[in-house]
């Protein structure tokens, strides 16, 4: 009875932490400049998802009852309506719900697959890593979209085959990151010490690996939602998306193949396009927030700027070095 | 009669090592298949008396923490054996190996990377408890509060992360994890190299009293003598691999046999120090003589050739040295 009273206290607790760390990444987010704005954009975007049947004036899928067919902008149709007469407005707004949610699920599938598999090769060693570590190999240079084509066309265009081929693809850079830390904390002294308490696989795996690689996970999870989203709207526009809900890719594919850039309706263009700015850079600014909170080294009004300017910077410094380096062998010469 | 009872304990052999030795294969660029030997440890003997501290000296990369990390079972040897009160540590079940581990630590060289910076110190000094499971939060709590003051912390900060701690705090909270669970046997890996000088005494003060009230029994590892005079009962100096001589401390300093136990206090002591040449060679292919032929001041054209032996030239005080041998033969 004390023994399960002790596991479910336990369970209660790990919980209680996960929230409790939780809430405060999402404190130190918001006390991000960049974080911030991310957060807020991406908090908007899920709310207009999960509300979408309470906000669209008009259904999305509705395309004969009204005679409005390629209207612009005006006050009845916001953002104005396609070729077939669908609200554009409500469109978008529906449409978030499709790629907002296979951005979020599909970024939790990866990392979670991603994680499970590089802790695997990392802490096992061995046999078992050198295999892993092959496929990850042939994961990484395999041409996507040919087997992408070859999937669809095998198994149907879906939702879920959409998440599928995604996390196929997306699991094997992220598993060979999370490797090379587990490698680290695996060598460190204080896994050791674990170990010489007794401290099984398991419990070095739980207690110290996963800890110390959540970080570049939940950065990881950020910056592959951002990469999804473009992902996703690059295959609806091929026609490889799925063909069952309206989502903002395949907004700009339809409104490609029935010639809305001929038929000069730019508003069925820009609306997809901003959702898609939108969700993507919200995702990109939490991603970068967070590696400035993890990584207090590269703080700066702008890491990626930064790195530009002491790349660039090491250039020109090189370039003047071997310019003074030219002269004195001149000056030598003219003695 | 009592008298001659308390000798026989105190002179129980905890741990005996019998030709110890660890080598590494390395491969050598990109020529994967030609592997190069790394003798870190080789043919290593010797026993350790309960109660004892037994210093293990030497220079940088001569295989000492190599050697603790075999004895305590991290690292697999190449040969040889270890025994704890007379069980062969790579023989026993499985069962009876955990107990014999469980009654012995490891504190390790660096403070910094043997504490996880993600705990706290109430989660460290628990963490030997709960990895043993069955036993209580409360149990655990009384538990981290009595090693926090046994190693001289306060109890307020059990809920701290280490970052905010220095060295010296920090190697105290190594030592309370280490003596959690209460073993006969603790490795000091160089416990206060990595710290600042004025902290040394503190820590090694720390260790002598744990010493006397858990009845520890300590191998003592420090590249310091002057440190290990005042800490240890008996001296193993150390030199690429191997055990080069061995004795009581005073023995030791007293009345040094081997020319690099000669040099090593010499240092020490500062009056006229005989000053050894070159660096340690590497322990990649070590030659077949005298490993410390190349830097012995004393060295005879034989020492190229003959490997010395440890023998025991007085009592209990044991040397490797050519030249040596042939005084006694
Ligand atoms: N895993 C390993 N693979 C190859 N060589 C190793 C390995 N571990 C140690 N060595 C080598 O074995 C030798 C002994 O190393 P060890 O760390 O035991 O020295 P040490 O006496 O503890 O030195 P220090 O005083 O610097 O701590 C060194 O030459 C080292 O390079
Ligand atoms: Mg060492």
């Amino acid at each position: 009875m004390k023994y399960k009273n002790n596991i479910i206290f336990a369970i209660a607790k790990s919980l209680l932490n996960t929230l409790i760390t939780l809430g405060q990444m999402i404190i130190k987010i918001w006390n991000h400049k960049k974080g911030r704005i991310g957060l807020i954009l991406v908090v908007m975007i899920s709310l207009i998802a999960i509300f979408a049947p309470f906000l669209a004036p008009y259904d999305p899928y509705d395309v004969l009852q009204r005679g409005a067919r390629g209207v612009g902008p005006s006050t009845e149709y916001f953002l104005g309506t396609t070729s077939y007469g669908q609200d554009i407005f409500s469109m978008l707004i529906y449409g978030a719900r499709v790629s907002m949610s296979i951005c979020i699920i599909t970024a939790i599938l990866i990392s979670f697959t991603g994680a499970i598999i590089g802790i695997a090769a990392g802490y096992l060693g061995k046999l078992p890593d050198a295999i892993i570590m092959r496929v990850v190999d042939v994961m990484l240079v395999i041409p996507t979209l040919p087997i992408t084509i070859v999937l669809t066309n095998l198994f149907g265009k879906s939702y879920a085959m959409l998440i599928f081929i995604f996390t196929l693809f997306g699991w094997a850079g992220l598993s060979r990151v999370v490797r090379s830390q587990v490698l680290t904390i695996k060598n460190t002294n204080y896994v050791k010490s674990a170990e010489l308490f007794g401290g099984g696989k398991w419990y070095v795996m739980t207690k110290h690996i996963l800890p110390g690689v959540s970080n570049q996970l939940i950065m990881n999870t950020a910056m592959t939602a951002a990469g999804v989203m473009i992902a996703e709207a690059g295959l609806s526009f091929l026609g490889l998306g799925n063909t069952e809900f309206i989502s903002w890719g395949k907004m700009l594919a339809e409104a490609q193949s029935s010639g809305a850039f001929l038929l000069g309706y730019w508003w069925w263009i820009i609306a997809p396009g901003i959702g898609i700015f939108a969700s993507v850079s919200a995702f990109m600014l939490i991603g970068f927030s967070l590696e400035e909170i993890f990584n207090p080294r590269m703080k700066s009004s702008n890491s990626q700027y930064k790195v530009l300017k002491t790349l660039s910077g090491t250039y020109i410094k090189e370039l003047f070095e071997q310019m003074e380096a030219a002269d004195n062998v001149g000056g030598i010469e003219n003695e | 009669m009592a008298d001659d009872i308390k000798k026989a304990i105190e002179e129980e052999i905890l741990i005996e090592v019998e030709n110890l030795s660890v080598d590494f294969p390395i491969s050598r660029g990109l020529a994967w298949w030609k592997k190069d030997i790394v003798s870190a440890v080789s043919n290593v003997s010797l026993k350790i008396a309960r109660g004892s501290c037994v210093a293990l000296v030497g220079e940088s990369g001569c295989g000492k923490t190599t050697l603790a990390n075999t004895l305590i079972g991290l690292i697999t040897p190449t040969g040889g054996k270890v025994r704890y009160k007379d069980q062969d540590l790579y023989e026993v079940s499985n069962a009876d190996y955990k107990k014999i581990r469980n009654n012995m630590q490891l504190i390790f060289q660096d403070p910094y990377s043997s504490l996880n910076p993600r705990f706290t110190i109430k989660d460290i000094i628990s963490e030997p408890f709960r990895i043993r499971k069955n036993i209580s939060e409360l149990e655990i709590a009384n538990h981290v509060e009595r090693l926090l003051k046994l190693v001289g912390l306060s109890v307020r900060d059990k809920d701290r992360h280490i970052f905010n701690f220095s060295g010296g705090q920090r190697q105290r909270i190594a030592i309370a994890r280490a003596i959690a669970l209460n073993p006969e046997f603790l490795i000091c890996d160089e416990p206060v190299s990595a710290l600042d000088v004025s902290i040394h005494a503190q820590i090694l003060n720390l260790l002598l009293d744990l010493q006397k009230e858990l009845n520890l029994t300590y191998l003592f590892i420090s590249h310091n003598l002057a440190v290990v005079r005042n800490i240890s009962t008996h001296v193993a100096v150390m030199y690429l691999g191997e055990i080069v001589e061995y004795g009581e401390v005073d023995e030791i300093f007293n009345n040094p046999i081997h020319p690099y136990t000669k040099a090593l206090l010499s240092a020490v002591k500062d009056d006229d120090p005989i000053i050894l040449e070159g660096d340690i060679p590497s322990p990649i292919n070590p030659p077949d003589g005298c490993r410390f032929c190349s830097r012995c001041y004393l060295k005879v054209d034989e020492c190229d050739k003959d490997h010395p032996e440890l023998l025991e030239i007085e009592t209990d005080h044991f040397a490797a040295c050519n030249l040596i041998k042939k005084r006694t033969a």
